[in-house]
């Protein structure tokens, strides 16, 4: 609407056009042009580039010739180049002081952590061990992106693993092109692309009360039985993003509660599953943790459906594993690392306590029969809708299949001509047929 | 009124105040910079007190409601769970930035393209979209969130008239969509 009116206004009230203006107008009418300008602005920049030099290309041989190495070296002008060294120092510091930066965090919270699985949590083993025997405490990968630890050998739980994803700090170049992507297009821009930390606990099912116990041998059935449910305690401000990147969570209810504080809320596939880390925290203050944590804890989960949507009924089996996770920013601080050994403390008491009353078959256990007939018609009927889509998408790519079959068919017969023998018969009938109908009529 | 209408109104009146300017005198053009300038000085400073305002209350109130998916890319309807607060911001956010939209396009028409047009049109829409806008409404002009002003806003424009494409708040829907499954689908990055 705009330039419309603008041009408008400078052919009707002026009598005399300024060459801005004229330019102006141009620039408009033919949109060529204005790639023309932008090329004519780019080609004058590599002019003034190349006229940095002009003193020395108008220079003969023979005059070069005659000066010396030193004179010649003054004759040139080496701002260019000066300035190239300079980007490619930029290039080579931010890589430096990214990957030393990203190290830093990493050691800052991977050695508190691995220290406390070991010494305060009572897991046999953390860390990976090399080949040649050192065991590291933490691994990394891509560039000091990724990275994890592991923890294992206890009652009650499995195995631990932390992972924790940083930004690729030796890359700015990529940091701003996906801020600038994500601000016109957000959903182009990678989930993993935030910083991020995820603590997952794997139960096993095995329960004992001192080293010299004996292990329960019902462990497998346990884990198969009364290890199928969803119930998760989420953080206000990642409703929407927790339902969206994790199928499990976009299974389920959600529901506030007097119970729990008020930056959170419960996702449960059931409401009566909303109580269960209250009902086996015990002993610990859910609220006052979840309190601290505001602005740093994403999500606690319970679940054993996959985080990803599987695609075929082999997917949704496979994928299935009874674990918790607990998602978080990257813990950058002291009081941040506290916070996540403390709620990774408070999961672990968790599983420990309702594995215990699952061995012990206590009374109270929240995980009735009822439940497990509701949670395995949920199962099935989400199994079905998998089915189903696969069926879809098989059928529809079978179709496409047949389609291109088919048009290979046809063009191989224009190829050998036969086609156009099977178009005339065609028509033929047609006309045959028309004349019968012709004849009917009369 | 309807504010579509006084926009088309403000337009023409501007219009035409505009074919008797001379935009090629320094001083109308200063006074045209200065003027737009003041416009979208005076839209920030709104947008952010109600920003403030909104990060000052702190209602954590819950809202659920299923957003309909893009056809386009197939889609589904999908559940946004999100509290009044976030809810807020995004929205006011997305006005802001829309003011920073808004004058990189209107600086790159006037200094580069060389209109100075554009930019005397564009001197009262900011401040009245600012005025108009439902959480300056809500949150500075202190009016209750019910009726138009109820979150989720439905989209404005003639557009939203005919579109099918609303956002659905009834219990059903969103009862049908919190179970759906929609969430975890893969991405190819």
């Amino acid at each position: 609407m705009e330039p419309e009116s603008c041009c408008y206004i400078v052919g009707e009230t002026h009598s005399v056009r300024s060459p801005a203006l004229t330019r102006t107008i141009d620039l408009k009418q033919s949109p060529p042009v204005i790639m023309s300008s932008y090329l004519e602005a780019l080609s004058k920049h590599m002019e003034a580039v190349n006229d940095l030099n002009a003193y020395y290309n108008s220079l003969s041989y023979e005059q070069l010739k005659a000066m010396t190495f030193l004179e010649r070296v003054q004759a040139y002008n080496w701002t260019f180049e000066l300035f190239a060294f300079a980007v490619l120092a930029i290039v080579i510091g931010s890589f430096a002081y990214g990957n030393a930066a990203n190290k830093s965090r990493a050691k800052k919270f991977f050695t508190p952590m691995s220290e406390y699985l070991k010494n305060d949590l009572n897991f046999a083993r953390v860390g990976f061990r090399t080949a040649d025997g050192t065991v590291l405490p933490y691994m990394v990968q891509h560039a000091n992106t990724w990275l994890s630890t592991f923890a294992t050998g206890r009652s009650a739980i499995d195995s631990v693993s932390v992972r924790a994803h940083l930004l690729p700090r030796n890359n700015p170049m990529s940091m701003l092109m996906d801020f600038v992507v994500g601000l016109a297009f957000p959903s182009l821009v990678n989930n993993d692309s935030n910083e991020y930390c995820e603590v997952i606990v794997k139960p096993n099912g095995i329960y004992v009360a001192t080293e010299n116990s004996k292990i329960n041998t019902n462990a497998q059935e346990l884990l198969a039985s009364k290890f199928k449910f969803i119930t998760s305690i989420v953080n206000k401000s990642f409703m929407s993003d927790a339902r969206d990147k994790n199928y499990f969570l976009s299974l389920t209810l959600t529901s506030e509660n007097n119970t729990l504080s008020e930056e959170y809320v419960y996702m449960s596939e059931l409401n009566q599953l909303n109580t269960f880390i209250m009902h086996y925290a015990k002993g610990k203050d859910v609220n006052e943790i979840l309190q601290k944590a505001t602005k740093f804890l994403q999500f606690i989960s319970f679940t054993d459906l996959p985080v990803d949507r599987p695609l075929s009924a082999a997917e949704w089996e496979a994928k299935q594993e009874p674990r918790v996770i607990i998602r978080s920013n990257f813990p950058t601080s002291q009081f941040e690392i506290d916070l996540l050994k403390e709620i990774t403390s408070l999961v672990v008491e968790v599983v420990d306590n309702f594995t215990r009353d699952l061995v012990n078959k206590t009374p109270d256990l929240l995980i009735t029969a009822e439940f497990q007939k509701k949670a395995k018609h949920l199962r099935t009927q989400e199994l079905s809708k998998i089915v189903k889509e696969a069926k879809e998408a098989e059928a529809e790519e079978l179709k496409e299949k047949r389609q291109d079959a088919e048009r290979q068919r046809i063009r191989q017969l224009r190829k050998t001509g036969e086609q156009e023998k099977i178009d005339r018969k065609m028509k033929e009938k047609r006309e045959r047929r028309m004349r019968n109908k012709q004849k009917q009529r009369m | 009124m309807n504010p579509l209408v006084t926009n088309v109104i403000i337009m023409l009146v501007m219009m035409q105040i505009s074919r008797r300017l001379d935009m090629e005198d320094p001083t109308i053009v200063f006074y045209v910079r200065i003027l737009y300038c003041s416009s979208i000085f005076i839209t920030w400073v709104v947008y952010q007190l109600t920003r403030r305002k909104i990060v000052a209350k702190n209602d954590l109130t819950t809202i659920k409601y299923v957003t309909p998916g893009n056809s386009f890319l197939g889609e589904k309807e999908k559940l946004e769970v999100t509290t009044v607060r976030d809810y807020d911001l995004k929205d006011i956010d997305g006005s802001i930035k829309s003011i920073y939209t808004g004058l990189a396009m209107m600086g790159f028409m006037h200094l580069y393209m060389k209109y100075t047009n554009p930019l005397f049109m564009q001197i009262i829409s900011p401040v009245k979209g600012a005025f108009e806008n439902n959480q300056v409404k809500i949150h500075l002009f202190g009016k209750p969130a019910v009726g138009d002003l109820k979150r989720p806003f439905n989209a404005g424009g003639m557009m939203a008239a005919f579109s099918s494409n609303a956002v659905k708040t009834d219990k059903k829907s969103v009862a049908d969509a919190e179970r759906a499954g929609n969430g975890g689908f893969k991405k190819d990055n």
